[in-house]
C-alpha cells in the first residue's frame, strides 16, 4: 500500500498598502495564485478623504508548503508588483510561529492572563521567554516552564542593561515581538528601534485621556464615569503610539481609587489579549500614528 | 443640535435662547419661546447681563441646558446658576477637550468616542461630570461617521444627565458628582 503523502495546508497573509489605483487588487491576486495559494479571505479599505486616497487590503490564503523556491519566486514576484504600485508590502508565509517576549515589572495580573490564555492556545505563537526589572513574578514564569531573566534598572545602569535586554530578546531567543505587560521602565529610542512598531504596550487608561503616571489616581480625581485600557504600539512619545484596541468599563462615586484599579484590571488583561491576537493574526496595518485593524 | 423628550423629562421646557435664528422652527413646533441673542466679541457681555435677566426675573429658570451652544459662558454666569448649567461636550472627557474633538479623536485614531453631560464651569470643560458613554468606531469610520454615531451619543448623554438633575438625584461634592440611584 502506498501511503499518500498530502502535504499539509499552511495559511500565510499578504498586507498591502499604498497610493490607491486601478488594478491593485486583481495584481495581487494574480501573483498569489499563480503561486499556488488559494485566497480563503480577503478585505480592503480605501482612505478617500485623505489628500492622496490610500489602499489598504488584507489577503489570507491557503497554500501547500513544497519548496523554499515557491517562497522565493512568490517573493520575487510580489516585490515587483510592489514596486510598479509603489505599495508597501508584508508578506507572511507563517510557516513558523511568532516569538513574543514578555516584559514586565511587578503587577501580575497581565503576565498571568498572557501565559493562561497561550496555555490553552488562544495565543497562536511561542513565548520563549520573561524579562523583568524585579524578580518578583519568576515564580510565575516559572510554573508555566519559561524562561525567566530578571534585569534590574536605574537611571545609572539603564543604557547598559537595555543592552543586556536586547541581547536576551535579539541574539539569544530570537523574538519578533515584544509585550509591554504592565513593565514600568520607559524604553529608550535606541530601544524602540530595534523593535520598530513590534512592541505593545497595555497602558491603563482610555488614552489620550490621562497619559502618564497614576491614571487611576488622576481619573478618580477628575470624577469620570468611565474608565479604560488601551493597548498601542510604542513609539518614542509616551503613551502616543498608535492605538491597537480600547475598551471602557463604568465606574460610580462609589467607586474608590482601589475599585478602579480592580475594575481596570479586568479591562487591561482583555484589551491587551485582544491586541496581541490582531498583531499575531497579521490584521494590523499601522498608517502614520493610526492603526486599520482588519476583522474586528 | 436641540432634543426634547416629551413626557419623559418631568420638567418644562419654558425658553430656548440661540445666538442664531436658525432653529426658530423648531422652539416653534414644540411651541417653546425663542429669543435671539447675537454675540460678537463686544457685545459679549452685554448681552450675557439681558439673557441672565430673561432667565432669572422674566421666566424664573431653575436649569440651564447648553444644548450644543457654542459660546463660552462667562464666572458670572456660572456664579448665578451655580451647578445649574448642564453642557454637553462631544468627546469622552478629559481627552479632547476644546475645539472640533470629533477631528482631533480621528486623528489620533481612537477606537472608541464619547460624549460627556457635565456642570458648566469658569474652567472650560473641566466641571464635575454627571454622565458619559461612548460606542465603537474603527478604521473605516471618517469625520462625518464619528459626527453621526457622536450625535447619537450626545442626545442620550444629555438627555440621561438632565434626568437625574431634574429627579434631583445628583450632589456636586469636589468637582465630581454624586448620582444617586444609577
Amino acid at each position: 500500500m502506498v501511503a499518500s503523502k498530502t502535504a499539509k495546508a499552511a495559511i500565510g497573509t499578504l498586507r498591502v498598502h499604498g497610493p490607491d489605483s486601478r488594478g491593485i487588487v486583481a495584481a495581487c491576486s494574480q501573483v498569489l495564485s499563480q503561486a499556488g495559494c488559494e485566497i480563503i479571505n480577503s478585505e480592503q479599505w480605501s482612505d478617500h478623504k485623505a489628500m492622496s486616497p490610500h489602499f489598504f487590503q488584507r489577503f489570507q490564503f491557503k497554500y501547500c508548503p513544497s519548496t523554499s523556491s515557491q517562497f522565493q519566486s512568490t517573493d520575487q514576484s510580489l516585490a515587483k508588483l510592489c514596486s510598479e504600485f509603489r505599495l508597501n508590502h508584508e508578506l507572511n508565509w507563517r510557516s513558523r510561529k511568532q516569538r513574543v517576549g514578555i516584559m514586565v515589572s511587578k503587577y501580575d495580573h497581565c503576565l498571568w492572563e498572557l501565559l493562561l490564555r497561550h496555555r490553552e492556545r488562544e495565543l497562536d505563537c511561542e513565548i520563549p521567554v520573561v524579562v523583568s526589572n524585579h524578580r518578583h513574578l519568576e515564580h510565575v514564569a516559572d510554573t508555566f516552564q519559561i524562561p525567566f531573566h530578571f534585569v534590574p534598572i536605574s537611571p545609572e545602569n539603564r543604557i547598559e542593561q537595555e543592552s543586556e535586554q536586547l541581547k536576551l530578546l535579539q541574539q539569544i531567543y530570537n523574538v519578533d515581538v515584544i509585550v509591554l505587560a504592565r513593565y514600568m521602565q520607559v524604553l529608550s529610542s535606541q530601544f524602540l528601534d530595534q523593535f520598530d512598531r513590534k512592541i505593545i504596550n497595555i497602558h491603563h487608561s482610555f488614552l489620550p485621556a490621562f497619559s502618564g503616571r497614576r491614571p487611576y489616581h488622576r481619573a478618580f480625581e477628575r470624577g469620570v464615569k468611565l474608565i479604560g485600557a488601551t493597548a498601542h504600539y510604542t513609539t518614542e512619545q509616551l503613551d502616543d503610539g498608535p492605538i491597537i484596541d480600547q475598551d471602557v468599563i463604568r465606574v460610580s462615586h462609589r467607586d474608590e481609587v482601589g475599585d478602579l484599579i480592580r475594575k481596570g484590571r479586568i479591562l487591561e488583561r482583555n484589551v491587551l489579549v485582544s491586541a496581541i491576537q490582531a498583531h499575531l493574526d497579521d490584521r494590523i496595518i499601522v498608517y502614520g500614528d493610526k492603526c486599520v485593524v482588519f476583522g474586528d | 443640535s436641540f432634543f426634547v423628550r416629551a413626557g419623559e423629562l418631568d420638567c418644562d421646557i419654558s425658553l430656548i435662547i440661540s445666538n442664531h435664528p436658525d432653529l426658530k422652527h423648531i422652539a416653534d413646533s414644540f411651541n417653546v419661546p425663542f429669543e435671539v441673542f447675537k454675540i460678537t466679541k463686544d457685545t459679549k457681555e452685554e448681552q450675557e447681563a439681558k439673557e441672565l435677566d430673561m432667565m432669572v426675573n422674566e421666566y424664573k429658570i431653575d436649569l440651564v441646558i447648553l444644548a450644543r451652544y457654542m459660546q463660552i459662558i462667562s464666572d458670572n454666569f456660572c456664579k448665578t446658576f451655580n451647578h445649574r448649567v448642564i453642557n454637553i461636550h462631544h468627546s469622552f472627557l478629559p481627552a479632547f477637550i476644546g475645539g472640533k474633538p470629533y477631528h482631533r479623536a480621528h486623528e489620533r485614531g481612537v477606537k472608541l468616542i464619547g460624549a460627556t453631560a457635565h456642570y458648566a464651569t469658569a474652567n472650560l470643560d473641566e466641571g464635575p461630570i454627571i454622565e458619559q458613554d461612548i460606542t465603537r468606531i474603527s478604521h473605516r469610520d471618517e469625520v462625518s461617521e464619528l459626527l453621526r454615531k457622536g450625535r447619537i451619543l450626545e442626545k442620550n448623554v444629555l438627555a440621561q444627565a438632565v434626568k437625574v438633575h431634574v429627579e434631583d438625584r445628583v450632589i456636586v461634592y469636589n468637582n465630581k458628582c454624586v448620582v444617586f440611584g444609577d
